[in-house]
């Protein structure tokens, strides 16, 4: 679609350029998913400016010494450090500007991932048909039936360790919906006169799936990925905190937390902000999902 | 319809052996369970041996999996043996975690509904009112939460910070019964019940947070839909009043997808009672999976996997059913 309205202009450019213009103008009524979309721009922001933002501090460096209690580890906050240090002496406001970072990307990437994987299954099953359909969706019933956080806490357990790793073991778990989604447009919309006229001129399979199908289903994709991103960032904040998701000492807003329950008592100020930091982007994404949802259905407009 | 359901209930099998064999591979990847057992020093290494042979573990994958699969439909062995509770069988050690997690999941989740499903109605039929966006927000932010750490933050302000309830456990220790101390399980069974209940609060209100903010919006939603269809603009032309049409008409037929979805919440009660219960405590299935897992406690940690894996479907299967069961227009064949 993107290739067409680029080289031919006219017509289509115009009537996609509406379609989206339309689904922005709804998106502005719904005030919520405005505030939503203004306070995820601001913490991209905030985690793009971690190094300027960090008052000097560096996430990775143990503190020799804090002027105003004995021990720097678990200290309070104080000048320089509005939101104390670690259990490892590392300044926690620039470990949540740079775990920001982290947990936000996570959290796209495994959307990202998850809905290519769910595109292409939906697309490929709801296409075919036939075997090819009862395989796909026997294996969709099969990652719908696993105890998800039990098989993640096993796998995180196997493959310990890096980043991919993570974003791996969240991705195979998040593209279940999005297939089944594609799957229900595509078998309707494979019956249409579009498709047909393009099976009608020869085209292949593979492009008319991904040329003519793929872009009418994206309205379902993009609120289900949206909302993903919140799912997403959640498993891996509760994969870090049980201690098997994003290792030390990269931060993460999740294992920032990992050792909050034991400093509960002597250093409670270190539970909240990277708790805090996850609920407002994960109730951000959810606000903007929905209004998405609301802006891209038309039927739902009234 | 029964041919329906026998097809589907054959379809499930596959999907199971196929969830525990993968899960069976994994969980063996994660190490050798005998080889903790090395640290006791009452065991010697040819009883590691031997315990090894009596459990197939010396063989390749797939036929332990199958003495595994064998035992674990007809349990001669009692689902193997567990590394954690030596000298108790899996069956045992499961059975005595049981019904903690029943009790918490199950209150929890029939709070959840019981208050989403009023809450919910109220919300759609006072669509953009104040009391609406009250409601959308507290439902997003029980949806947007991440369990553990609301788990944490309940812990330190209302058992740290004023000691309202019990930071941990699902039970004391000792009950003071006329002014005596009196073990727990020797206190009057009212007493039990009033301790574990202060113990459980703290986690059954996680839950029902976690739960209720799902359930209020598919409330909101369906009553939203049925609220605009032809049938209740009918009943309200042919002059019913606004309460009939709202529980006669429009309640009955919203409340079909909320029915459906109960069978269809199930992974998510077992995340979050594995959750929970790791953070308050309380031994029950949760936590034992978690700790099963960390540990490479290997039959401990399927026997549990695989009875979740045989929850979820069926409540895949029970909602199928409930579907066809709640809205007659709905025919299997």
């Amino acid at each position: 679609m993107a290739k067409n309205t680029y080289i031919d202009g006219g017509t289509t450019t115009s009537e996609t350029y509406s379609y989206w213009r339309k689904v922005f103008q709804r998106l502005r009524k719904h005030h919520l998913a405005m505030i939503a979309l203004f306070i995820l721009g601001l913490l991209i922001l905030i985690v793009v400016l971690a190094k300027p933002l960090s008052f000097g501090n560096d996430p990775f460096t143990y503190i020799e010494s804090v002027p105003w209690i004995a021990r720097p580890e678990l200290a309070p906050p104080g000048p320089g450090h509005p939101l104390g240090l670690d259990n490892m002496a590392r300044d926690a406001w620039s470990r949540i500007l740079y775990g920001g970072r982290v947990s936000l990307a996570v959290g796209f990437i495994c959307s990202l991932v998850g809905a290519s994987i769910g595109l292409f299954f939906g697309l490929i099953a709801g296409y075919f048909g036939g075997i090819v359909d009862m395989l796909v969706m026997r294996f969709t019933d099969f990652m719908l039936s696993v105890p998800v956080l039990p098989i993640m806490v096993v796998l995180a357990a196997v493959i310990r360790g890096s980043l991919a790793a993570i974003i791996f073991i969240i991705s195979i778990f998040s593209w279940m919906g999005v297939a089944r989604l594609v799957r229900g447009e595509v078998l309707s919309l494979k019956e249409q006169e579009f498709t047909e006229a393009a099976r009608a001129i020869g085209e292949s399979p593979a492009r008319i799936m991904f040329i003519h199908l793929l872009p009418n289903t994206m309205a379902p994709v993009i609120v289900a990925s949206t909302l993903a991103i919140a799912g997403n960032i959640i498993y891996e904040a509760t994969l870090s905190f049980l201690g098997l998701g994003i290792r030390q000492p990269t931060p993460s807003w999740g294992n920032m937390l990992n050792g909050a329950q034991t400093f509960m008592l002597t250093a409670p100020w270190l539970m909240w902000w990277p708790g805090i930091a996850i609920l407002i982007t994960t109730l951000a994404f959810n606000f903007l999902g929905d209004g998405l949802r609301d802006a891209l259905d038309p039927r739902l407009y009234r | 319809m029964r041919n329906y359901l026998i097809r589907r209930a054959l379809e499930l099998i596959p999907v199971l052996f196929a969830i525990t064999f993968v899960s069976f591979w994994l969980v063996s990847k994660m190490g050798d369970p005998f080889a903790t057992l090395i640290i006791n020093p009452h065991v010697r290494p040819e009883d590691i041996q031997r315990l090894r042979h009596i459990w197939h573990w010396d063989e390749p994958l797939v036929i332990r999996f199958v003495y595994w699969l064998k035992d674990f439909v007809y349990p001669k062995a009692g689902w193997g043996l567990s590394i954690l509770a030596p000298g108790r069988n899996v069956l045992e050690v499961i059975k005595s975690r049981i019904p903690i997690t029943m009790a918490f999941s199950a209150t929890s989740m029939v709070l959840a509904i019981v208050i989403s499903v009023p809450l919910g109605i109220y919300s759609a039929l006072h669509q953009y009112s104040v009391s609406d966006y009250g409601l959308t927000f507290f439902a997003f932010f029980g949806m947007s939460m991440p369990t553990f750490w609301f788990g944490i933050m309940l812990m330190y302000l209302f058992a740290v910070k004023v000691h309202w309830f019990p930071a941990a456990g699902a039970h004391s220790a000792f009950l003071i019964v006329e002014g005596m101390h009196v073990e727990f399980s020797e206190a009057p069974k009212i007493r039990q019940f009033i301790d574990t209940a202060w113990h459980l609060a703290l986690p059954i209100f996680v839950l029902v947070v976690f739960q209720t903010g799902a359930w209020l919006r598919y409330m909101r939603s369906s009553m939203l839909e049925v609220k605009h269809q032809d049938y209740v603009r009918t009943a309200r032309a042919k002059g019913v009043n606004d309460r009939t049409v709202i529980y006669k008409h429009a309640f009955r037929n919203a409340i079909i997808p909320i029915i459906t979805l109960i069978g269809l919440s199930f992974p998510g009660l077992i995340g979050g009672a594995m959750i929970t219960e790791t953070i308050f405590a309380i031994d029950g299935i949760g936590r034992l999976t978690f700790k099963a897992v960390m540990s490479q406690d290997v039959f401990v940690a399927m026997a549990l996997i695989t009875i979740f894996a045989v929850l979820i479907v069926l409540g895949n299967f029970i909602a199928d059913i409930l579907y066809a069961v709640v809205d007659p227009r709905i025919r299997y064949s």
